[in-house]
C-alpha cells in the first residue's frame, strides 16, 4: 500500500522524473527520495546510500517492532531485535532480490528470525513467549501515523482470517510463529505427536490461505 | 506426480517450515528435499501467504526514538572512510578548495535542477586547502573541505568519491535540527555548466558528526559545497557555502 502512494504522489510530480530510469533511480533530495516505491530505493540503498536505508527503516521499523514486541514482549529487548535486524539488512543489502517478494515481506522475515534467534538464546524470559502474559505491558501508540492505520487495517483482515480456524490450529501456529517454538517444544507442551502438530500447522495455514483468498476476492 | 524419495519423512514439514518451527538441521534438510520435491514446493509456494501476513496480523506499536538515532549512527560509522591523504601520490587530481567567489556569482539565483546522486558523511580532515589523493584505491579521490569559520568556527569534514559514489563526513558542526531550530545542512553540486544541483540533506548529531552519501553520474560536477537550509531542504541555495570543495 505504501508502494502504491508512492507511485501515485511519483505520478504527480513527472517533472521530477524527467530522463528518470527506473532502475537506477537518479534523484536524491530526501523529500524526493520519499517518492521512490521500496524496491527502487532498496537499489539505492545497494549501492550504500543511508538515507535511502534510513527511509526503509521509516517505513518499516514500525511494523518490524510491532512484529518483535508480539514476539518478545518487552520494549528493550524488542528494540534489540529490531537493530540487529536493521543492521543486517544493512550488512547484506546485496542480499535482497526484489523478485522473491516484497521488502516488507524480506525485513520482516529477517525480524522474524532475529527475534526467534532471541528467544532461543533465551535473552527474553520464558514466561512471556507467545503468552498473553506480557500483552499488559503494551502501549499502543496514542495517536496513530496514516501508515499505522493502514497497517491496523490490515491487522484486522488477517486476525478475521486466523480466527476463522479451530482453537487447535490457530494455538500451534501462534506458538510457532510468535513463540518461537520448535514443533518438539509444542508437542511437549501440548502432549500431542509431533506429527499432529506439524498437521495442525500446514491445515491451519491451508485454512488461512483460503480465507485471506476470499477476502481478497 | 510421484513424489520424490524422502517425501513421506517430509511431507508434513511444509507449513512447520515456514513458520520458523523446525529446529536448524531439520530446516536444513527439508530445504535440500524440496529442490528435487515438486510436491513440496507447490506446497510451500501454496502455504506462504498465509505464513507472510502472520507479522501484518500484529497491532501497531511504536519504537523510541532512540533506536533510530542508535541504528543510523552504527550505520554511519560502517560507510568507508575516507583514506589519509598521502602526497606524492595524488595523481588523479589535486584541488584546491579555496571558495571562488566569482565562479558561483548568483549561483543562488539559478533554479535547481534534477540530478545525479552522491553522499556525504563525516570524517576528519582540516578546512583550508583541499588535497585530492587516491590513497590505497586507485579509484578513489578525497577533497578536504574548506570551512567558512565565521559560521562553522571547529568544523572539518571531507568528500570522498569513487567511482558513481561520493561520501561527505563532517565534524564540529552545530547540532541541526535541533531544539532552538528545525534548519538542516543541505549539500550542493555544482556542474560544470554552472548548474547548482540540490544534493541530499544532512543532519548534524548532537556529537557534531554527520554524514550522507549519493551515488550516480559525477562526471561533470566540479564543486560540492554545504549551506544551512529549512527543513526539508531547498530547491536553491539560500547563503553562502558554510563548506566547500572543489572536485576538479
Amino acid at each position: 500500500m505504501i508502494q502504491g502512494e508512492a507511485s501515485q504522489r511519483r505520478n504527480q510530480y513527472p517533472e521530477l522524473h524527467s530522463g528518470f530510469q527506473p532502475e537506477v533511480p537518479l534523484l536524491t533530495r530526501l523529500t524526493e527520495l520519499t517518492l521512490y516505491a521500496d524496491e527502487e530505493l532498496m537499489q539505492l540503498v545497494q549501492r550504500g546510500n543511508p538515507q535511502a536505508f534510513e527511509l526503509i527503516y521509516d517505513r518499516h521499523g514500525g511494523a518490524a517492532f510491532s512484529l518483535a514486541y508480539r514476539m518478545v514482549a518487552d520494549r528493550v529487548a524488542a528494540e534489540d531485535v529490531v537493530q540487529e535486524a536493521f543492521l543486517s539488512i544493512w550488512r547484506s543489502r546485496e542480499r535482497y532480490r526484489r523478485e522473491r517478494g516484497s521488502l516488507r515481506t524480506w525485513v520482516l522475515g529477517i525480524v522474524h528470525h532475529r527475534a526467534i534467534d532471541a528467544l532461543r538464546r533465551n535473552l527474553v524470559h520464558d514466561r512471556k513467549r507467545a503468552s498473553a502474559e506480557g500483552l499488559e505491558e503494551r502501549q499502543e501508540a496514542p495517536e496513530l501515523t496514516a501508515t499505522e492505520v493502514i497497517r491496523r487495517d490490515e491487522a484486522r483482515i488477517i486476525r478475521t482470517a486466523l480466527g476463522t480456524l479451530p482453537k487447535e490450529q490457530r494455538q500451534t501456529i501462534e506458538l510457532a510463529y510468535f513463540g518461537g517454538f520448535t514443533h518438539t517444544e509444542i508437542a511437549d507442551q501440548l502432549e500431542m505427536p509431533i506429527g499432529t502438530v506439524k498437521g495442525r500447522m500446514r491445515l491451519g495455514l491451508n485454512k488461512m490461505r483460503r480465507a485471506l483468498d476470499e477476502e481478497a476476492a | 506426480m510421484t513424489p520424490t524419495r524422502g517425501h513421506d519423512s517430509h511431507g508434513e514439514s511444509a507449513g512447520a517450515y515456514l513458520l520458523g518451527a523446525l529446529p536448524e538441521l531439520e530446516a536444513a534438510a527439508f530445504e535440500r528435499h524440496v529442490m528435487g520435491c515438486a510436491d513440496c514446493r507447490d506446497e510451500l509456494e501454496r502455504l506462504r501467504p498465509a505464513a507472510e501476513a502472520l507479522p501484518i496480523s500484529v497491532d501497531p506499536f511504536r519504537p523510541s526514538a532512540r533506536l533510530k538515532e542508535g541504528l543510523m549512527a552504527a550505520v554511519s560509522e560502517e560507510l568507508p572512510r575516507p583514506v589519509a591523504a598521502r602526497p606524492g601520490i595524488a595523481r588523479r587530481a589535486v584541488a584546491s578548495a579555496r571558495w571562488s567567489g566569482g565562479g558561483l556569482q548568483g549561483f543562488w539565483r539559478r533554479p535547481a535542477f534534477a540530478l545525479a546522486s552522491l553522499a556525504l558523511l563525516a570524517g576528519g580532515m582540516a578546512g583550508g586547502y583541499g588535497l585530492a589523493s587516491t590513497g590505497d584505491d586507485p579509484e578513489m579521490r578525497t577533497f578536504a573541505l574548506k570551512i567558512d569559520r565565521s559560521h562553522l568556527a571547529d568544523a572539518s569534514g571531507s568528500v570522498e568519491i569513487t567511482g558513481e559514489q561520493a561520501v561527505l563526513r563532517m565534524h564540529g558542526l552545530p547540532e541541526l535540527p535541533s531544539r532552538k531550530s528545525n534548519r538542516i545542512y543541505q549539500m550542493w553540486l555544482k556542474r560544470a555548466s554552472g548548474d547548482i544541483v540540490p544534493g541530499p540533506l544532512l543532519s548534524a548529531r548532537a556529537d557534531g558528526g554527520g554524514a550522507t552519501a549519493v551515488t550516480g553520474d559525477l562526471e561533470d560536477v566540479t564543486e560540492v559545497f554545504v549551506t544551512r537550509e529549512r527543513a526539508g531542504g531547498a530547491r536553491a541555495p539560500t547563503e553562502k557555502p558554510r563548506a566547500s570543495a572543489k572536485l576538479s
